[in-house]
């Protein structure tokens, strides 16, 4: 796992995991699924799209992508794959912030 | 006299989206960031006014493109100040807005901090200081 060069994103990676920790828990994700609310889902992908990518992971696009494309064929099994990736990028990326050398 | 500070007001649902913008370009301009299209008409409306609108597009509840329509009706000199962002595809409405306000800056996340920033002074050189810079 490779962090931003910038150091102004990476000061804010441990709130940007803990929110999305949120986010993908019962603040958003998992709301939307119980509801299976579709229209909730395709809010969350292009928040993942801007969000992520913003921070700098590029994969946020492409589970974006994944995202909106669930919630246009309501296809629950492949966003619980997309939130699962998610969720395994923010634990690579507490990982990588706790190897970082003390400043 | 110490010309006023460029505002920009930063209109984004992702609060930290919000907070990573603001840290970006508060050593260029005097920033207030806000979290929904409904908060940054808000203040418009009680006579607030900003050099640059840096918008998210879509938004839960109010979306950008929908603040743009209602400021176009209610403080339209603020419509031309207005830079849109998007994270995700755009397509279908969101692209025949893409077509509508094709006089506006439209820029997609991910943003360098200093392609933005001299991107934003490019729409400010071209469209010039606030004539009243409100309440």
């Amino acid at each position: 796992m490779q962090l931003p060069d910038d150091q102004m994103i990476v000061s804010l990676l441990p709130v940007f995991c803990d929110e999305w920790d949120k986010d993908l828990g019962d603040r958003g994700w998992e709301q939307a699924r119980a509801r299976l609310d579709l229209h909730a889902l395709h809010q969350l992908g292009h928040t993942v799209a801007g969000s992520f990518t913003q921070f700098g992971f590029a994969f946020g696009a492409e589970a974006g992508k994944a995202l909106m494309g669930a919630a246009k064929t309501g296809d629950w099994e492949a966003a619980d794959r997309t939130v699962a990736a998610l969720r395994a990028l923010l634990d690579a990326i507490r990982a990588a912030l706790a190897a970082q050398p003390a400043p | 006299v110490t010309p006023p500070r460029t505002r920009v007001l930063v209109v984004d649902d992702d609060a930290l989206v919000g907070r990573l913008l603001e840290r970006f370009l508060k050593r260029h301009y005097d920033v207030t960031v806000v979290t929904s299209a409904a908060a940054a008409l808000a203040r418009i409306e009680a006579g607030e006014r900003y050099d640059l609108i840096l918008c998210d597009r879509i938004m839960p509840g109010m979306t950008g493109e929908a603040l743009y329509d209602v400021l176009l009706g209610t403080a339209p000199e603020q419509v031309e100040r207005m830079v849109f962002l998007s994270g995700g595809v755009v397509e279908g409405a969101h692209a025949e807005f893409s077509r509508r306000a094709a006089a506006n800056l439209h820029l997609q996340k991910p943003v360098d901090p200093t392609l933005l920033i001299e991107q934003l002074d490019s729409v400010l050189a071209r469209l010039g200081p606030l004539a009243s810079r409100g309440a």
